[in-house]
């Protein structure tokens, strides 16, 4: 362990070469731009590959490909890079691909605003892509869980065998901080994809699964192995190729629920959250990512002016933690939830709360500008009252 | 205790490099705790830039500096758009010559007039400003040895060493009573 000072978005390359990605394809944009750079110069280094693409479809399709030769694989991107992004990232999803995704979110819809931060895609991060697939989504707080979770995300889309998205900030990506981490990365302990187990005769294809909660053995191209990736997306129950005259629909609906399934069933390895003074909380901030940090100012703050406030910050968001969310709300007569959005997790916050008779209200901003403690303190009192 | 500094200009006055260097300078030469953050518009050169640091003896919690306790304004713009942050008993560093009107500042706001871009000229190299900037705030903190700074400039900006550490050593050697509030 060796202390340095390093910036977020190096921290998310870090963390992807620790958790063994070894294949880099991506499109440079504001503000994630220094992990393609990082990632040019650093993947040569550990044996990897680095592919500048022509854009962002490209880069998503050609880690795409490069995942299904068996290599770990990712990208990174921002807002409109992420928009280009879905059509194949729900290819990927439905595909069954392992990739990790780092979204270092910039401000505002449309191109943007390049420069300036945001929390905005909350929503597009799980219902960006069409035809119902199911999404995983960690949102880290400061740049050394910037690297742990990225390394977690790498080794969840292994386990899960689907698309990870690490969902960062522009304030998260161009910030440097003081980190101890690992110099050695072979020690940490690394996820691979299930492969098959039979020989190749015997394998049933990379869809084979019979129950809803499996995540079946994936063939590398290459090894051997008749390996189909479908961009289809949907197979047969119990494997085997489809025929010509199509997909029952029986089928197609094991398919779909099984995506969704086996996330659910690991539900528990995949919810991620750091719970503070929530016990006997009357008043709860909910918050993710950057501004969880100063929900837990505001609640140190309120704490010493005897308001009895705690903090849920949620570290994984996708699925998202309905019962945590309950269960960190058990005493509370108010939820406030501060995000640079107009209310994305508030919603999800209102959804896990309903019936309840939980007040619950946001302080929200979209001008770029973080939200400070005082902010969360004043609707404290104005709910509170 | 909890401190935050903000280095302030425009685009390509190397306001953010400012405050990388001294984050490395206080985080890795000294043993503080550092997040280092910043700000600037999409037009690179010619926008408004800023680098901030906040540093403790503690955990950091809050990575924003919201209230600086010192701000080093490289611009007239800079003055304009963060006069109103700074609290009476904090301090302000200004540049002589790009920096004209202070009337913005509260009262109680310690003002020292340096100069900086004067100095980086005298080094053959106006791009050097902001290293100038960094030796005048190392010697008026008194949070910094030349020689500490010095480290952290080389590690984070090895390139023309040589124009960076003369840069350095003209602003650490100010003559304070000209600076003086």
């Amino acid at each position: 362990m060796t202390k340095r000072l390093l910036l977020g978005n190096d921290a998310f390359c870090e963390g992807l070469i620790a958790g063994g990605v070894r294949f880099y394809a991506g499109y440079p944009i504001t503000p994630a731009t220094e992990i393609a750079e990082a990632m040019s110069r650093r993947m040569p280094e550990v044996g990897g590959t680095y592919v500048q693409m022509e854009d962002e479809l490209g880069s998503m399709a050609a880690i795409m490909g490069a995942s299904a030769t068996g290599v770990k694989s990712a990208t990174a991107s921002a807002g409109p890079g992420m928009a280009l992004m879905q059509n194949e990232l729900g290819q990927a999803i439905a595909a069954e691909i392992p990739l990790v995704v780092v979204n270092v979110q910039r401000a505002g819809p449309g191109i943007g605003n390049a420069t300036r931060s945001g929390q905005m895609e909350v929503m597009q991060s799980r219902y960006g892509a069409n035809g119902e697939v199911p999404a995983v989504v960690l949102a880290p707080s400061t740049v050394e869980e910037a690297f742990w979770l990225t390394l977690k995300a790498v080794n969840l889309s292994e386990m899960l065998r689907t698309v990870v998205i690490v969902l960062g900030e522009g304030i998260l990506g161009l910030q440097r901080a003081v980190v101890d981490l690992p110099d050695d990365y072979d020690e940490i302990e690394v996820v691979n994809r299930p492969r098959p187990s039979v020989p190749p005769r015997e394998f049933l294809g990379n869809y084979a699964a019979n129950e809803l909660s499996e995540v079946p053995p994936i063939a590398d191209f290459g090894s051997g192995y008749k390996s189909i990736v479908s961009s289809v997306g949907i197979s047969r129950r119990g494997g085997g190729d489809i025929s010509i005259l199509g997909l029952a629909v029986d089928d197609q609906d094991f398919t779909i629920r099984r995506l969704h399934q086996k996330l659910l069933d690991r539900k528990n390895e995949i919810t991620l959250f750091e719970q503070l003074m929530t016990d006997d909380a009357e008043i709860v901030y909910i918050a993710f990512g950057t501004q969880a940090l100063s929900a837990i100012g505001a609640m140190h703050e309120a704490r010493a002016r005897g308001i009895k406030a705690g903090v849920l910050r949620l570290i994984s968001i996708w699925p998202f933690p309905d019962e945590v969310v309950r269960a960190c709300c058990a005493k509370a007569r108010a939820v406030v939830v501060p995000e640079m959005n107009l209310g994305q997790a508030r919603l999800l916050v209102g959804n896990a709360l309903a019936n309840t008779g939980i007040k619950i209200v946001g302080v929200n901003r979209v001008d770029s500008i973080t939200i400070k403690p005082v902010e969360i303190l004043d609707k404290t009192t104005e709910v509170l009252s | 205790m909890r401190t935050e500094i903000r280095f302030a200009g425009v685009g390509s006055q190397g306001t953010v490099s400012c405050s990388v260097v001294l984050a490395e300078a206080l985080g890795i030469v000294k043993d503080y705790q550092v997040v280092q953050t910043q700000e600037y518009a999409a037009s690179i050169s010619g926008g408004s830039a800023q680098g901030d640091v906040a540093f403790s003896d503690q955990k950091i919690i809050v990575p924003w500096v919201l209230h600086p306790d010192v701000l080093v304004a490289m611009a007239q713009d800079a003055v304009k758009q963060h006069a109103a942050a700074m609290r009476p008993g904090t301090c302000v560093i200004v540049d002589d010559i790009m920096v004209t009107d202070v009337s913005s500042f509260r009262k109680g706001v310690a003002i020292h007039w340096a100069p900086m871009t004067k100095l980086a000229d005298q080094v053959g190299f106006r791009k050097c400003a902001n290293i100038v900037a960094l030796g005048v705030f190392s010697r008026l903190t008194g949070l910094l040895t030349l020689e500490e700074i010095t480290k952290a400039v080389l590690a984070r900006a090895p390139g023309r060493a040589e124009v960076n550490i003369k840069a350095l050593k003209l602003g650490y050697d100010v003559n304070l009573d000209l600076v003086a509030a």
